[in-house]
């Protein structure tokens, strides 16, 4: 496995193990930020990417050399520089680039949470098949998707202490879109779908309002059970909420929650968007819910450690002091729990990780269990 | 419940942990088809085949050549030999392996192992002769194997997650959960992929759902929510979640249950995306078998994901359908967490999706949850569609009544009625029958339908006696005919609640009440007992200043003035509302002046005047003090003081009290001595100057009226004021007062245009004062001479509705009973003069000529004898009335001469021509003409 050992964006030598997670970050953002990518600059002469073409039933190991319109230009893998072939996307069937990366740094980086560590592995591996994505059932489109996921994390963590500081967020937003915009182009995987609702999000983030509206209205409005349903209801309560349509915002987000919440990527957020929703409206007590339900379901999470905080706030206030009335007596309510009572609970106890590393002699177990298992073999047969 | 009894999770593991992967690599051995004879090559060239057959993942073509190689070099004992044979063993041990031969690939790797000890593969393939036994069932073998090799070798994370992988397998296929955990565990935390990470949460959540062991599920939850993932798509995670769900829905441990209910994939999308992903994995298989061996482990996991996703796939088709009571399930949870539009939107769509019963249900779910969430908007909208879809429906009663409680919390009356009324049409024997009349019986006395409210609330109270309602329900016919005026019917309600139940919440109000019919209907002796009774039961009440008030009234018609001020100060001194409070107020002021106490007057308005409440009339009550001043003797003082409140006041256009103040100051001018008249007027005259320097119009043109009352006004002075107030650009700034002079000054100039615009600007400005009365009826007049009867009708319409108790409102009901008759719609022409003989107060020349629009009216409708009865009453009763009496005459004449009566119609008119009343009057003429004319005709 090829390991990089200088960033490939901007020739910085990656830190040393042992950096402070912040610095790790910043040095991953500047990255992001110098960036010369692909899919806002046309390079004077592009490089030749290794691929292989499926048509029909024949794979041809070919290098693609260009695009004009639906037109691909390749040539043979190694053959003359400056002679090339043509052929109409529609007459592929597949497509499958040669990608070289260290995935498992990036794998290790996703996990971390090193976002702009991620991205900055991802983008010059994605970049330069960009143009490409709208071939059918490439490899290169869903590695695009983890490298513009990766980019809108490392925004949406950036710190924003200044004015400079947000000018670099905004920036880095903006080339955000630019990728999802890419990457929507590839109508041939529900990433394409996504990847629009993903560069809305980043319209919203930067506070082009307008634009977002538009390019949401012009997105499907999907049906439950679809892929992009959270996702699109999410951007839609965000883009609401900062229009300051608070109720239409807190409708928007309960869609999300209530048909899909399967998604890691928009569950929590949306989650969170009730959550608001609630405080604005001054429902105490359902916010109060929605964070508990956060920081149970996420532990170890960013997500998790805001809940909490938030938790501990409405406590301090008291705001969820008095118990609950309801207006209206005679609708159920068999649910007979005391939630500040589990709320103090939670924010006393540490806050777990996910799975505990086991210490058990597996090698060990494993002898035990064989012997027993091939002397009911033994017998059987 | 939504278990499937078919598949539990004991029985899906048995069957999901076995070896998948038999029958994936029986598919990769069909794709071998490189078979050449390979005796005759020479060694070289064999080796080139064997290469290139395993590039192109041809493991069986790959299998014989390499075989070849080993029969004719495998027991060669040269050291660059055997180094150069470590490839072709390790390679012809994976082309058996992938071909399905477990027990021929692990007797090669066997060799190896033995032949390689320091092999740079010997990792490797202690893992492949682990994986050997596993696919052949030798569970135990398999999990020695993997146990040596965890022991003897130093291995990379990607290997020795491999190694956890195979054991948890090898541990689920024996049911051996316990075992399995700690090396789901060391799985989970040693991947470096995604992937595995997944599949061994996925794993650890289904053997904790097994457990019940729910928090630590959650602690899983955030590498669960991976699309695409292994969780997204086992279908033994789901059944145990369903399974753990519904044992805590049960425990009543709601919260809980949704939280593992939401891990649930419902059955369509898991099957839809199990097939996608399959389809994705079968690719990903021919590429990476195409692109040839670097890491055929990668393809080995490959080929295993496709095995169990094709076991699942199976398993899914085997389990029913069970997304409606999972969604059902989630909603209802949710809805018991009080999470009110999560659960709103899942009934919603169940109602979508679901067939019936179901989607009926899920729809009153839906409405229930929507009226927990304000604005009870979609609350409405859906409890609407219920209504419409399920009329009569299983749960229609309890949406009705709930809509029309909503209706009714909006204070959207004329909705409340509809709704419940046709509630009742629909469902006659509706569960909340009582409740639903009841409301309507409410809803139709806020729209002030008295007879109603009465209707309904007997109907309810004669349906249901002895309902809880029943107390509540008399009340509000008592009140509804109380506001019907018809006093003596509400009484009697009102004592029945007083009576029966005396610990009603009604009780203290209907004691009030009840004092206010006797009150109306002027029975004080009985209704002053009463108010004293309810002042001493409940002296803290807040209806306690009304009832003062109500006694002041009474002490004020029985003379007793002394008493009728102390009451009226003490209603002021209560909180009452602005209405009652300026009654009491400025009667009480009235009476003192009666009683010529006018330095009370002073004290009790000037701290009226400080209490400034919200709606006080302080022009008014600075009109009181100035007065008082004056009959104190302090001309000067009080002249001033009025003045004073002339110039603090007079700005504002719309108040009204201050034209008061104008006509008090105008007329003590008059009386003052002449050297107090020359001040204040010429103190007058300078806040004239002022206020037009200030652009004060509104107090500009009030003044300017005023001066139309200077001394010894010349006609030509008078003219031009006159000519300098009445100009149409002053309306906007003209007060009431100075717009009634612009009105008057106009009609009698027979300026109609501007005085129509006035006319109009008074109504708009004044609405409900008694300048817009007398604004309205000249439009009413206009109108009629212009035969605009449509608009007449409007104006005065309102004059009858708004000033209802007027002498105008009387005079309204007239005309416009005239008019009904000339548009030949006689039945509300003989509503309108029925009205006016109704209320005792009108008795005068408005009754004779009321009872004469009758007789008209009946005449008209050719019933003579009726017709001829009422002008009998008028010269009967009201021959003062002398033109009355006289068209009387006339017309019963006409009606008897119509009936073939001239006999009798003779001698009516002989009656008349007889009366001393009559002579000299045209009607006197008429009627000696008509005497010869019926002679003639009976002859």
């Amino acid at each position: 496995m090829k390991r990089t050992s200088k960033c490939d964006i901007c020739q910085q030598r990656e830190p040393a193990q042992g950096f402070t997670g912040s610095v790790f970050i910043l040095a991953g953002l500047s990255c992001l930020l110098a960036v010369h990518s692909a899919f806002t600059q046309t390079p004077e002469k592009p490089a030749a990417i290794p691929a292989t073409l499926t048509i029909g039933k024949d794979a041809k190991e070919v290098e693609l050399v260009g695009r004009q319109g639906d037109s691909l230009f390749y040539r043979p893998r190694g053959g003359v520089e400056g002679a090339s072939m043509s052929i109409k996307i529609s007459d592929v069937t597949e497509g499958e680039f040669v990608i070289k990366y260290d995935n498992e740094s990036v794998a290790r980086a996703l996990f971390s949470e090193r976002w702009a560590e991620a991205a900055a592995a991802l983008l010059p591996v994605v970049s330069p098949l960009l143009p490409y994505l709208d071939i059918p059932d490439n490899n290169g489109a869903p590695l695009a998707m983890d490298a513009a996921l990766a980019m809108l994390k490392a925004a949406k963590t950036m710190p924003t202490q200044n004015d400079e500081a947000r000018a670099k967020q905004t920036a880095l937003y903006r080339r955000t879109y630019s990728l999802f915009t890419a990457i929507s182009k590839a109508s041939w995987t529900p990433d394409s779908e996504l990847a629009m609702l993903r560069a809305v999000e980043c319209l919203n983030a930067v506070g082009d309002l307008r634009q977002a509206e538009q390019e949401l209205e012009a997105a499907r409005a999907p049906e439950p059970g679809d892929e992009s349903y959270g996702l699109y209801y999410l951007v839609k309560a965000n883009i609401e909420y900062s229009r300051k349509q608070v109720r239409d915002a807190m409708n928007s987000a309960v869609r999300s929650v209530a048909f899909d919440n399967k998604n890691i990527g928009t569950f929590p957020d949306a989650l969170f968007m009730t959550a608001r929703c609630y405080e604005d409206q001054l429902e105490w007590y359902r916010a109060r819910d929605v964070y508990y339900e956060v920081a149970r379901l996420f532990p170890g999470t960013g997500y998790a450690s805001t809940a909490r905080d938030k938790l501990q706030l409405l406590l301090d206030k008291g705001l969820t002091k008095e118990k609950e009335t309801s207006p209206i007596e005679s609708v159920f309510f068999g649910l007979d729990e005391d939630l500040n009572k589990m709320v103090r609970e939670l924010l006393n106890s540490e806050a777990k990780p996910p799975e505990d590393t086991d210490n058990s002699d597996i090698a060990r177990d494993a002898e035990a269990e064989a012997a027993t298992a091939t002397r009911k073999d033994t017998k059987k047969n | 419940m939504i278990r499937n009894p078919s598949i539990t999770h004991r029985t899906w593991f048995r069957r999901a942990a076995g070896p998948f992967l038999v029958q994936a690599i029986a598919a990769v051995s069909l794709l071998s088809g490189l078979t050449t004879l390979y005796a005759q090559d020479t060694p070289r060239e064999v080796r080139q085949k064997a290469s290139f057959a395993l590039s192109k993942g041809a493991f069986d073509d790959a299998a014989g050549y390499l075989q070849q190689l080993v029969d004719w070099f495998g027991n060669e004992t040269k050291a660059e030999t055997v180094s150069q044979m470590e490839s072709v063993y390790f390679n012809l041990g994976i082309c058996h392996f992938f071909t399905g031969r477990f027990s021929e690939a692990r007797e090669v790797f066997s060799t190896y192992l033995k032949k390689y000890k320091t092999g740079p593969r010997v990792a490797e393939v202690s893992v492949y002769l682990g994986d050997c036994y596993r696919f052949e069932e030798q569970l135990g073998p398999a999990l020695k194997s993997y146990a040596d090799t965890l022991r003897r070798y130093q291995l990379v994370p990607d290997t020795r997650a491999d190694i956890y992988q195979s054991m948890s397998r090898c541990y689920l296929a024996l049911d051996k959960w316990d075992k399995a955990i700690p090396v789901l565990r060391q799985l989970y935390s040693t991947a470096p992929d995604v992937s595995r990470k997944n599949w061994a949460a996925a794993q650890l959540t289904t053997a904790y759902l097994k457990r019940s062991e729910v928090d630590k599920v959650f602690r899983l939850i955030p590498y669960l929510l991976v699309p695409g993932s292994f969780a997204s798509r086992s279908v033994a995670l789901n059944m145990a979640a369903l399974e753990t769900g519904d044992d805590l829905f049960a425990d009543e441990k709601y919260r809980d249950a949704l939280w593992i209910y939401r891990l649930v994939y419902p059955h369509d999308v898991l099957t839809a995306r199990s097939q996608q992903h399959l389809d994705v994995l079968q690719r990903r298989a021919e590429r990476l078998r195409r692109a040839g061996g670097d890491n055929p482990r990668f393809l080995l996991r490959v080929q295993e994901q496709i095995g169990e996703l094709e076991n699942e796939i199976k398993a899914l088709g085997q389990i029913a359908n069970y997304d409606i009571e999972l969604y059902f399930r989630m909603a209802r949870a949710y809805m018991e967490i009080r999470r009110f539009r999560e659960s709103r939107d899942l009934f919603l769509h169940l109602h979508e999706i679901a067939g019936e019963p179901r989607a009926n249900e899920a729809l009153f779910f839906a409405f229930q949850s929507a009226v927990r969430i304000q604005p009870w908007d979609q609350a409405l909208e859906i409890g609407s569609q219920y209504m419409e879809k399920y009329p009569g429906g299983e749960y229609y009663d309890d949406v009705s009544i709930m809509v029309g409680q909503i209706y009714a919390k909006r204070e959207e009356w004329p909705s409340v009625i509809s709704v419940l009324t046709k509630a009742l049409e629909i469902s006659p024997k509706h569960k909340q029958a009582a409740e639903c009349m009841f409301l309507i019986g409410y809803a139709s006395f806020m729209e002030e339908k008295f007879a109603d409210t009465v209707t309904w609330l007997r109907k309810m109270n004669d349906a249901f006696p002895e309902n809880p309602r029943e107390p509540d329900a008399t009340y509000w016919i008592g009140m509804a005919l109380m506001f019907d005026r018809k006093f003596d019917e509400a009484a009697i309600e009102f004592d029945k609640v007083i009576k029966r139940w005396p610990d009603s919440q009604y009780r203290k109000d209907a004691l009030f009440r009840r004092a206010v019919c006797d009150f109306a209907l002027s029975k004080f002796e009985s209704a002053e007992p009463m108010l004293l009774d309810f002042l001493r039961q409940y002296p803290e009440d807040k209806l306690c200043g009304e009832a003062y008030m109500m006694l002041g009234d009474i002490s004020g018609a029985f003379g007793d003035l002394v008493k009728a001020v102390l009451r009226y100060k003490q209603a002021t001194d209560l909180e009452i509302n602005i209405e009652f409070y300026n009654h009491c107020a400025f009667r009480c002021v009235e009476i003192m002046e009666e009683l010529k106490d006018f330095q009370g007057i002073t004290a009790y308005m000037q701290r009226y005047i400080t209490m400034n409440r919200d709606g006080s009339n302080i022009p008014m009550a600075m009109y009181w003090v100035g007065k008082a001043m004056w009959n104190q003797g302090e001309q000067r003082g009080a002249l001033e003081y009025l003045q004073e409140g002339i110039a603090k006041h007079g700005i504002d256009r719309k108040s009204l009290g201050i034209d008061l103040i104008v006509e008090e100051w105008i007329g003590r001018t008059r009386a003052a001595a002449p050297d107090v008249t020359k001040a204040a007027w010429a103190s007058m005259m300078r806040l004239l100057d002022r206020a037009k320097k200030d652009k004060q119009e509104p107090l500009a043109l009030r003044l300017k009226r005023v001066l139309l009352y200077y001394p010894n006004l010349t006609d030509e002075q008078r003219a031009t004021i006159t000519a300098d107030i009445v100009r149409e650009e002053n309306l906007p700034v003209a007060s009431a007062g100075v717009m009634e002079l612009m009105l008057d000054t106009a009609e009698k100039r027979s300026n109609t245009n501007l005085a129509i615009r006035v006319a109009e600007t008074i109504i708009k400005d004044f609405t409900e004062t008694d300048y817009a009365l007398s604004a309205r009826m000249f439009l009413a007049r206009v109108a009629i001479n212009q035969q605009d009867y449509k608009n007449a009708i409007k104006h005065l319409t309102v004059i009858r509705e708004v000033f209802a108790t007027s002498s105008e409102a009387a005079e309204a009901q007239l005309l416009l009973g005239d008019l009904y008759i000339k548009q030949n719609e006689y039945d509300q022409a003989d509503e309108c003069y029925k009205n006016i003989l109704s209320v005792r107060e009108w008795r005068g020349p408005l009754w004779p000529a009321a009872l004469f629009g009758r007789g008209e009216c009946a005449r008209l409708r050719r019933k003579y004898e009726e017709a001829s009865a009422y002008y009998e009453r008028i010269y009967l009763l009201y021959s003062q009335y002398k033109t009355w009496a006289a068209k009387a005459y006339l017309a019963r004449a006409e009606c008897l001469a119509r009936l073939r009566l001239y006999e009798k119609a003779i001698e009516t008119l002989n009656e008349m021509t007889s009366a001393a009343d009559f002579q000299g009057s045209q009607e006197l003429e008429e009627a000696r003409k008509r005497i010869e004319e019926y002679k003639n005709r009976s002859s």
